[in-house]
């Protein structure tokens, strides 16, 4: 029977003996729970815990189904039927005679890693170090994050940028809030509302361009038009940068007023108040929100360092390390050819990411790790390897506030092997054919590059080299921001006009939505206006398509008809797999960052039968 | 009279972890839901036990329902119930639901098996749902801080 980790227990509840105390592992906020496992798993809320005083939003509250789902995979699935663990890890090609058209020497730079969500450092140094052994014996194709969910690019990078820890909250008077902040960490909410009602002059600043339930508790609602946020933020900027003349300053604020359809008005007010008594910035994003999330953190941070206040990114996973490569690069040499065996260790890669799939096919092989058994995917000579959910591992995960421990709370799901299992199986299959693995040692992080940094973050910009890897680490300066941004409100600002046919479809990503246990999500949000000029009725079918598709992907969803969203564009959840795949991808040419970006999509009624 | 589920209309953010936090505990089903009064307001909806005669409990043809004297809370018999539905119709608030994997009707119960109070009210993301007695959300007064939504504190 498992004992409480600590004897003074946060639980009031003595009776739970057999219950075990741990972080929640499924967002950044790291609350504590706990987790009775007998006779069956359930959750029980810590009240005395410092973080979260108890509280869960709807990803912690589906901690226990998760334990006991019945989707979780229980062996490894080898073109999408059961094997055998060994027959799953030979496949993994082991002499050059396996590969097919081979130009490389020996292998090495035939073979990729990647990983994505839910390692944890223990975890993740297991695989640095594979990587590199990989790396001194022949060379690697690629080592980079899979997890291409935006709020990565979200986290600091800006030299002079201050991180905001939990009591810096207690302190602040005007909140800044980028993004559907509430619907994306619930928790954040309590102390974020208590303060601003603490104090009449308290403010809570929102940017965004839907309506949200963050929106609802704005003083002040900037709402933009989709993807402009970071042109808000530029705006705001503008007007603390005491350098810029009044002039400047006006132009810059027309044309800003101009593409995000924000009246300037209250941009200066918003600013006029920022400049006064300061505040926190705190920012959140999702897939297919906006088209370049590395600006919006950009601007975000800049905005925090000229107005002196903190800054706070939100998100759902921050890896210990980021690779040497970007996930861009590894993309690009699957699709010449030049990868032919992609080792991801993670939880949802490539499930999660529809609109890659194709190109993974090219792959000779991949081997992924995953929680849950997915769909059949079109990529032939995939192999799947069940592995334990974080809430099964002990181990140290990232939270907003620094390093957080885990601890086992039931014994893995039956069939799965740890990460560290499984890339000793990998070590003893590619020995065979390769020389004895020899690390090498240049190869791992610096601890000044563990900074959770995304990978566009840490190198310069320049064109991609021959071999996949860039020079030198230079964190973005103030100056490369502003002009990021001109360009990005220059592009805006030149845009062609619209198709009338089509709304802009974005993402949001509420907590619950959480991998569709609690919400489905088929519901897609639409202006009445919309409706109306779409014949589309509330509560009815839809069709959604995305404009370019040329695979002909359509998916059909529930109209709901709501003010929330402004005329000409479309809101879904992107918890659910069929919703993401109506994203446009582009590769960002100066970060090698694989964006999801809002998309232009078609709107048509189903006719019923 | 005994606790009852009290909700800061101020706080609540319709994140929905109190119907999160229900359907974890009951298989999949909500006994608690969550109604969208407006863009900006949102109200989880959850039996409100009423004392001392609740229409559901007056309603249902099998005496299924019934109203504990010392706690006031109204407690549904699941292996009794034969699904009839009368009592969602007649509930005032419209807040019964039916378990569409057993045809029965559901119904909060406060978690009476847990010490510390129904779930809902400790999951909550934001504090808004608090579990109190009548003598304490009685001392509770409109406009004690200043609040810009909404100044009630409202029974769920």
């Amino acid at each position: 029977m498992k004992q409480i980790p600590n004897s003074e227990s946060q639980t009031p509840n003595s009776d739970y003996m057999n219950m075990t105390k741990t972080t929640c592992p499924f967002c950044l906020y790291g609350c504590e729970l706990g987790i009775v496992s007998e006779p069956v798993s359930r959750i029980e809320y810590l009240p005395l815990s410092k973080i979260n005083q108890g509280r869960l939003c709807a990803r912690g509250n589906a901690a226990p189904i998760i334990l006991s789902h019945k989707m979780r995979l229980a062996y490894p699935l080898h073109q999408n039927k059961e094997v055998f663990w060994d027959k799953a890890i030979s496949q993994i090609p082991n002499s050059e005679s396996q590969i097919p058209n081979s130009d490389y020497s020996l292998g090495g730079q035939q073979i990729a890693i990647t990983f994505d969500q839910g390692l944890t450092k223990e975890e993740f140094n297991s695989v640095n170090k594979f990587a590199a052994e990989l790396q001194g014996t022949s060379g690697l194709g690629g080592f980079a994050c899979s997890y291409l969910e935006p709020d990565l690019l979200l986290q600091g990078c800006l030299d002079d940028i201050q991180i905001a820890q939990i009591q810096d909250i207690e302190k602040t008077n005007i909140f800044i809030l980028v993004g559907d902040v509430f619907g994306q960490t619930p928790v954040i909410a309590k102390p974020i509302l208590e303060q601003r009602y603490a104090e009449r002059n308290n403010r809570i600043f929102v940017i965004d361009s839907i309506q949200t339930r963050t929106a609802a508790f704005a003083d002040k609602f900037l709402r933009c038009a989709p993807s402009t946020e970071p042109l808000i933020l530029l705006g705001l900027i503008a007007l603390l940068n005491g350098k810029l003349t009044e002039s400047a300053k006006g132009g810059l604020l027309k044309a800003i007023a101009e593409v995000t359809q924000c009246p300037i008005s209250e941009i200066s007010a918003v600013g006029g108040q920022v400049s006064a008594l300061g505040g926190l910035v705190v920012s959140a994003t999702c897939l297919g929100r906006t088209e370049d999330p590395y600006l919006l953190s950009l601007t975000c941070q800049t905005l925090a360092v000229k107005g002196k206040m903190k800054y706070l990114p939100t998100g759902e996973y921050l890896p210990f390390g980021i690779g040497k490569d970007s996930f861009g690069d590894i993309l690009y040499r699957i699709k010449q050819g030049r990868i032919k065996v992609l080792i991801n260790f993670g939880e949802n890669f490539p499930f999660h990411y529809p609109q890659i799939q194709a190109d993974l096919g090219k792959l000779d092989h991949l081997i992924a790790t995953a929680l849950f058994r997915p769909t059949p995917l079109p990529i032939p000579n995939l192999t799947i390897l069940p592995i334990p959910s974080n809430l099964e591992k002990q181990g140290t995960i990232k939270t907003l506030w620094g390093e957080a421990k885990i601890n086992k709370t039931m014994e893995p799901v039956s069939g799965s092997k740890t990460i560290p299992q499984i890339i000793d199986y990998l070590r003893q299959s590619i020995q065979r054919g390769f020389a004895p693995l020899n690390p090498r040692k240049d190869f791992f992080l610096k601890p000044g590059e563990m900074r959770g940094l995304p990978s566009s973050v840490d190198r310069d910009r320049g064109p991609l080299t021959d071999n996949g890897h860039r020079k030198t680490d230079n964190p973005p300066k103030a100056d490369e921001v502003y002009q990021r941004a001109e360009e990005f409100l220059n592009k805006k600002l030149h845009e062609k006009n619209r198709n009338p046919n089509l709304v802009t479809l974005i993402g949001s990503k509420p907590a619950i939505g959480f991998l569709n246990i609690f919400d489905d999500e088929v519901i897609i949000k639409i202006n009445p206006a919309d409706a109306l000029r779409f014949k589309l009725d509330d509560k009815k079918p839809v069709k959604v398509a995305p404009e370019s598709a040329l695979c002909g992907y359509e998916t059909e969803l529930i109209a709901k008809v709501t003010e929330e969203v402004p005329p000409g564009v479309a809101q879904v959840g992107v918890n659910r797999i069929e919703n993401r795949r109506l994203f446009h991808i582009v590769i960002d040419k100066a970060t090698n960052n694989v964006i999801f970006t809002p998309t232009e999509v078609r709107l048509w009624q189903k006719e019923l039968s | 009279m005994a606790k009852r589920i009290v909700l800061d209309l101020d706080y609540c953010i319709g994140c929905r972890s109190c119907e999160a936090a229900c359907r974890a505990r009951f298989d999949g089903e909500a006994r608690i839901r969550y109604g969208e009064i407006s863009p900006t307001v949102f109200l989880p909806l959850a039996c409100r036990h009423c004392y001392p005669d609740p229409l559901c409990a007056a309603a249902c043809p099998f005496d299924v329902i019934k109203v504990d004297e010392k706690t006031g809370i109204s407690i549904q018999s699941s292996f009794h119930c034969v699904g009839c539905k009368t009592c969602i119709l007649a509930c005032p608030f419209g807040v019964l639901d039916e378990n569409l994997l057993r045809r029965i009707t559901q119904k909060c119960n406060l978690c009476s098996d847990r010490k510390e109070g129904p779930r809902c009210v400790s999951s909550c993301a934001t504090g808004a749902l608090k579990f109190l007695d009548e003598t304490e959300y009685e001392k509770k007064k409109v406009g004690v801080r200043f609040v810009s939504r909404s100044p009630f504190w409202r029974r769920v």
